[in-house]
């Protein structure tokens, strides 16, 4: 899963980053409205942390040039918790809102759970035959014991389980997967890949030569 | 209800309604007056016709009754007075026959008459006539006459000076009936020209103190927490709708000033709650899972970042709300400014030192009266923003010179400079450039702002030149306030 924060205050930036990067998220980041924008007009990442107050573009600027173009599911960040910036933020497009200070663990939690409205899931648990990924706690059993996968392997497994059925470009993969400061050769698919087939089995995932993969 | 009856359209209304009732009874009461008066008049004419005419007809009813020569005889050795007593009391003497149909009979509006001697022996009078009638004295010549109502009967009494008393009358209980009903009808007619007045009153009055109760529900709604509501002007400029703009103009600066609090408020919030999130957010992360030492370090110096910039937010937010409250008085002293420069320039020098900054002192000897702490304030904010907010490598002047009545301090640098967009509000609470949040060492977006509220309380000004990319020069003056201002 590939999130943008787009925060103007450096040292927040520096812990969201890092806290979304504990979580396996892969991270990107824009130090105002403006940068935050045109990275978010890429339509690559999964969500959108945005904070309200900052220079240039402020967060209801960007998220009204977003809309309705762009449907990343977006979590408003701000320090006002007054209602009426709440609704505003609602109907405006954002899918989410938390006030600073928050929970860090809130946060995450949020970003979870927006990414999972938009993919249609209810429950946080999708199972594929045998096999069964916990996106709320990061778990993944294999007739009922449990598997122990890198945080790379995850989210591989991740995003192609919450996309069943529909067949994932490498390039996409590549997208979702790593942020833009990641130096990845090409194989390194390969290898999470190759990976991950040998922790469960070689059906889970299904090559389509020249497309990409599937979870079926 | 109470308060209905204390309402200012009350009060006008009672006064004006007791005024106004006094305009139709004075004039009912007048016009009733006259209106009587000529009526009784007219009785009295009318009484004095009829008194004529009975001595009229008994003169000729003696003349046409007597034989004129005994006549003219008893007029050689009796008054005329007397031949006409002795010819009434005759047996033979018939009253006239006009006289007859004239007095008598009881149907309202008739006649009566009396007539006596001096003695009071009566001579002649009409059956219907009442006795006992109170006559004037005698005159020593002529007549004497008076006039009185008896009962529904006004009657006219005259006593001669020749010794004939005569009294006429008339029943007048129609026209004392007219009269009633005319009293009846000025009564009504004034009443109804009250009501009109009173209502035509209630509805003037109540136009002009419509605006008034307005004003109270604009104000009752503003109360209420409304802030934004505002009074109805009519264009009309009266007094009320002076008092209305007034008002909104009142109404205006509160809002403006419970705004500008508020965002205040929302402001220090914000500023607060992000460093806040920092410190939650990092210390969360590091109480799970295993860490490096790189990592643990990195985090540490992210927390102790937002918390000192927290720690110099709560101190500027303390300073500044100081400094707001009105009770604050300055603490004045004899001060030398070259001396208490001198001082912040050197506590400033490690830190210029660090980021290879020069920090050039050109100062003049200048003594004044003023609150040292405030100063402080003011010129350590200064001085610390020209050197943190250089880029390095480069110098930062401090000069102080006395021009006229004001020492004149100036802080001079080759920084970045401010722009263009941004000069106008630096002074602002919480404005920041955007260059200088990025640096994170401690500033709050208040220094500037405290800056300015202090030199104005030392009654002086602060202004700024700046250019982008050359540097930027404040300039504070305060007055000397002591015995060295009159040394010129």
């Amino acid at each position: 899963m590939r999130v943008l924060v787009i925060e103007d205050d450096p040292l927040l930036r520096r812990s969201l980053v890092a806290t979304l990067r504990d979580e396996s998220f892969a991270v990107d980041f824009a130090a105002d409205g403006e940068e935050g924008l045109y990275k978010a007009r890429e339509d690559i990442y999964d969500a959108i942390v945005l904070d309200v107050l900052m220079p240039i573009l402020d967060g209801w600027q960007v998220l009204d040039r977003l809309r309705p173009n762009i449907k990343t599911p977006i979590l408003m960040l701000t320090a006002r918790d007054a209602v009426p910036d709440r609704v505003k933020g609602l109907n405006k497009g954002a899918d989410d809102y938390l006030t600073k200070p928050f929970d860090p663990e809130e946060l995450i939690a949020r970003i979870q759970s927006i990414i999972r409205r938009r993919s249609g899931l209810v429950h946080p648990s999708i199972v594929v035959g045998d096999l069964e990924v916990d996106v709320g706690t990061k778990q993944v059993r294999l007739r009922g014991e449990t598997v122990q996968l890198t945080a790379r392997e995850y989210g591989l497994l991740e995003y192609l389980a919450m996309n069943r059925g529909t067949v994932i470009s490498r390039t996409r993969l590549y997208e979702r997967l790593f942020d833009e400061n990641d130096d990845t050769l090409s194989n390194l698919l390969d290898v999470h890949m190759s990976n991950l087939r040998k922790k469960l089995g070689q059906q889970v995932i299904t090559t389509r030569r020249g497309h990409g993969y599937v979870v079926e | 209800m109470r308060y209905f009856f204390k309402s200012i359209r009350w009060q006008l209304q009672a006064w004006y309604g007791l005024l106004l009732f006094a305009v139709p009874v004075l004039f009912s009461g007048i016009y009733y007056q006259i209106v009587r008066a000529e009526k009784i008049g007219e009785i009295d004419r009318r009484l004095e016709d009829q008194r004529i005419f009975i001595l009229d007809e008994f003169r000729k009813a003696v003349f046409e009754q007597v034989d004129p020569l005994s006549l003219a005889e008893k007029i050689n050795s009796e008054t005329p007075f007397e031949v006409l007593i002795e010819t009434v009391q005759s047996a033979s003497f018939e009253v006239p026959s006009r006289i007859a149909s004239e007095f008598g009979g009881d149907d309202p509006g008739y006649y009566f008459f009396h007539l006596e001697d001096r003695n009071g022996n009566l001579i002649a009078r009409s059956d219907n006539a009442d006795e006992g009638f109170e006559f004037p004295e005698f005159p020593v010549e002529g007549f004497n006459i008076d006039s009185r109502y008896v009962g529904n009967v006004r009657e006219v009494l005259v006593t001669h000076a020749f010794g004939m008393r005569l009294a006429v009358g008339q029943e007048i209980s129609s026209e004392i009936r007219e009269m009633r009903q005319f009293r009846g009808r000025a009564f009504l007619i004034g009443l109804g020209v009250w009501f009109f007045g009173l209502f035509g009153g209630w509805l003037i009055v109540g136009r002009f103190v419509k605006p008034i109760g307005a004003i109270s529900d604009a104000a009752a709604r503003i109360s209420e927490g409304n802030l934004a509501d505002r009074i109805q002007v009519r264009k009309t400029g009266n007094e009320l709708d002076e008092l209305a703009s007034v008002l909104n103009t009142t109404f205006d600066k509160l809002q403006a000033m419970v705004e500008s609090q508020r965002r205040f408020t929302a402001d220090a919030s914000h500023e607060l709650r992000t460093p806040l999130s920092v410190i939650l957010s990092e210390s969360h992360r590091m109480k799970k899972g295993e860490r490096t030492e790189e990592e643990r370090q990195e985090s540490l110096d992210l927390t102790l970042l937002a918390g000192g910039r927290m720690k110099k937010l709560v101190e500027d937010l303390l300073l500044l709300a100081r400094q707001d409250s009105t009770e604050l008085h300055l603490e004045l002293e004899e001060l030398q400014v070259h001396e208490l420069v001198g001082e912040i320039v050197a506590s400033h020098q490690s830190l210029a030192e660090q980021k290879e900054i020069k920090l050039i002192s050109d100062l003049q000897p200048v003594r004044i009266s003023s609150d040292a702490m405030k100063l402080t304030i003011a010129l350590s904010n200064l001085i610390g923003n020209a050197v943190s907010h250089h880029v390095g490598k480069g110098s930062v002047w401090i000069s102080l010179i006395r021009e006229g009545a004001n020492a004149v301090i100036s802080i001079k640098d080759d920084g970045p400079g401010i722009s263009e967009q941004d000069l106008p509000h630096i002074f602002d609470r919480f404005y920041r450039v955007e260059k200088a949040r990025s640096a994170v060492g401690g500033h709050s977006g208040l220094g500037l702002a405290l800056v300015e509220s202090v030199v104005r309380q030392l009654g002086g000004t602060i202004d700024v030149v700046s250019e982008s990319g050359k540097g930027s020069t404040f300039s504070i003056r305060i007055p000397l306030g002591n015995d060295e201002a009159k040394v010129v």
